[in-house]
């Protein structure tokens, strides 16, 4: 008789799992899987985009940069680089976004969040932040 | 894909040589538990010995990874040709499931299938899983070994250097196999390890019970949760799913030891102790545990001698102690919990004690473990054991259980960092490294 309680209450306990996992489940494949906010949420401008070339090239890179008007070229390279050397990531997008609020009036320098995507992930990933000193809209 | 795939396979051939040449199965091991077992060895001790080859500057590349893994898996294979050779006997033993048991296999595949789905479908988005596992297994990958500037120079990032690399190696074997780097594809490993735990629960517990304890423990959802504050769940690569499955295996071949007195069962749980001291610092704790209910069973047993039997229980330590000996060289980082083991530290934080068990107990009996602590207060009170040989071993596996979260109290009760904090973020984890004995133990009780 208990053990048939037990099995009872057990089975009971299946089913809240069943239905608590296949809930997140549901919503894991409704909403965006990647997790990531887009690029152009609410509030957020695009800059550029800028793409780079999968094998490691500077030249090019800086040049796509300069074709972008992106000047802030010592701090873009070197955040590319601590992408690839730090965590060995090989961006192929920079998105150079900025958030509404953030103006160069109001902060000295502008505040420009990146987002990368890079080789091996279909998703966006490396939220940051990059001071840029001189950083020209497009 | 495939090639990871391939490289899974390798490494359940890896263990099943292993086994093999250990002689860790029994005749009476149902095949779902020898491949599941084997599947786990692998794992856990393929990674050991890359590092062992790093330590004789043997860099870690596809060819040495496929080379050992041919070698470790030949007595498997020559095994099997042999067996194939043989006329194959009828299995008597082999039952037919009940229409029950095929219903809760197919819950516990639909909900194993939706873990499998879930994890290649994200990228890694959890600080720990980037930037320690993923990013050390990174560093293999290019360099070969963990031998390099990344780890003994101390201007580069803080990735923990001196945290044990179970996982990272295992996740750079399958980088290699794939002939590039696909965090998401490579996440693939985890679901399959947590498929892994519900196939040892369900055929050790065996019958009507180890369907239902299966499908207890694949139903879990902290096991599923992808909405988290922190990773955990089996669809992130973190290391806690690995960790659980070798502290489920090693209770299993040490609760086995305890019946029967085999020391290939020793050997067994030494193995997958050392797997465990390589896949998490944690490791300290569990081992310490199996070691305390050990010495706990020898005492009350008048037929077992220590002595033989001593070098057994230090199989781990030996194992792991080269690893140890190269961490230590390295730069500190991370949370210095040896740093702030004194007596005085321990009184001084000994009013964080209420607000810890708090969590834990509040965490173990929430609907994230379906319940799982109430389940197992019941199972323990309502199913009384008949008398069967095993139901003495319930009590030691139940210690099994126990004491590491009485390890994990005291850890919490002296950190450095900001409890609360570790607290959030860590609680469900610990939790997962016990969470399937003590369905083993609900399983085993039902069973009686």
């Amino acid at each position: 008789m208990k053990k048939t309680i037990f099995t009872y209450i057990l089975m009971g306990c299946i089913a809240v799992g069943l239905s608590l996992s296949a809930r997140d489940f549901i919503g894991f494949i409704m909403n965006d899987p990647l997790l990531f906010k887009k690029p152009d949420a609410e509030g957020i401008e695009i800059l550029a985009k800028i793409d780079v070339p999968t094998n490691f090239d500077d030249y090019t890179f800086l040049k796509e940069c300069r074709r972008h008007n992106i000047s802030a070229e010592t701090r873009i390279l070197s955040l590319r680089r601590f992408w690839l050397t730090n965590y060995y990531l090989y961006p192929t997008k920079f998105y150079f976004l900025r958030k509404a609020d953030s103006t160069p009036e109001k902060t000295r320098k502008l505040i420009v969040e990146y987002k990368i995507d890079y080789i091996g992930t279909s998703g966006k990933l490396g939220i940051g932040l990059l001071e840029a000193d001189r950083f020209v809209k497009p | 894909m495939i090639l990871l795939i391939i490289y899974l396979g390798s490494i359940m051939l890896a263990g099943a040589g292993l086994s093999k040449l250990l002689c860790l199965h029994s005749s009476n091991d149902s095949p779902a538990f020898k491949a599941a077992s084997s599947f786990a060895l692998g794992c856990g001790i393929v990674p050991l010995i890359l590092f062992y080859l790093n330590l004789i500057h043997v860099p870690v590349t596809l060819p040495t990874v496929a080379i050992l893994c041919a070698v470790l898996s030949s007595p498997a294979i020559v095994g099997y040709l042999k067996r194939m050779k043989k006329p194959a006997e009828p299995d008597s033993a082999q039952q037919k499931l009940t229409r029950q048991q095929i219903a809760l296999a197919a819950l516990t595949a639909l909900l194993l299938g939706m873990a499998l789905l879930k994890a290649p479908s994200s990228p890694m988005r959890y600080f720990d899983e980037r930037a320690k596992w993923s990013f050390k297994a990174k560093i293999i990958y290019h360099e070969g070994s963990p031998m390099g500037e990344s780890f003994t120079d101390n201007r580069r990032i803080n990735i923990d250097r001196r945290y044990p690399l179970g996982v990272p190696y295992l996740m750079a074997g399958g980088h290699m196999w794939m002939g590039g780097f696909d965090e998401s594809a490579v996440k693939l490993i985890f679901p399959v390890i947590f498929a892994l735990i519900v196939i040892g629960v369900i055929s050790k517990v065996k019958g009507r019970a180890g369907f239902m304890a299966g499908a207890y423990i694949a139903a879990m959802p902290f096991f599923h949760y992808s909405h988290i504050l922190e990773g955990g769940s089996s669809d992130t690569a973190y290391a806690d799913v690995p960790f659980a499955c070798y502290y489920l295996f090693s209770a299993l071949y040490l609760l086995r030891w305890f019946k029967k007195k085999q020391p290939s069962d020793l050997r067994g749980y030494a193995l997958f102790m050392a797997a465990i001291l390589f896949t998490k610092q944690e490791g300290l704790i569990l081992y310490a545990s199996a070691t305390f209910v050990s010495i706990f069973h020898i005492m009350r047993s008048k037929d077992i001698k220590f002595s033989p039997i001593f070098a057994y229980f230090l199989l781990p330590v030996v194992l792991i102690a080269p690893f140890y000996i190269w961490a230590f060289s390295l730069p500190k980082g991370g949370i210095d919990y040896m740093g702030s083991l004194s007596f005085d530290v321990l009184i001084q934080n000994l009013e964080r004690i209420p607000d810890i068990l708090y969590w834990f107990l509040l965490s173990a009996s929430s609907s994230r473990w379906i319940f799982l602590l109430p389940m197992v207060i019941l199972a323990a009170v309502l199913l009384k054991p008949e008398g069967k040989p095993e139901n003495g071993f319930l009590p030691l596996l139940f210690l099994l259980i126990l004491l590491p979260m009485f390890g994990y109290v005291f850890l919490v009760t002296i950190t450095p960092s900001d409890y609360l904090w570790q607290l959030e973020v860590a609680t469900n984890r610990l939790i997962m490294h016990v969470a399937p004995l003590a369905v083993l133990f609900i399983g085993m009780r039902m069973k009686s």
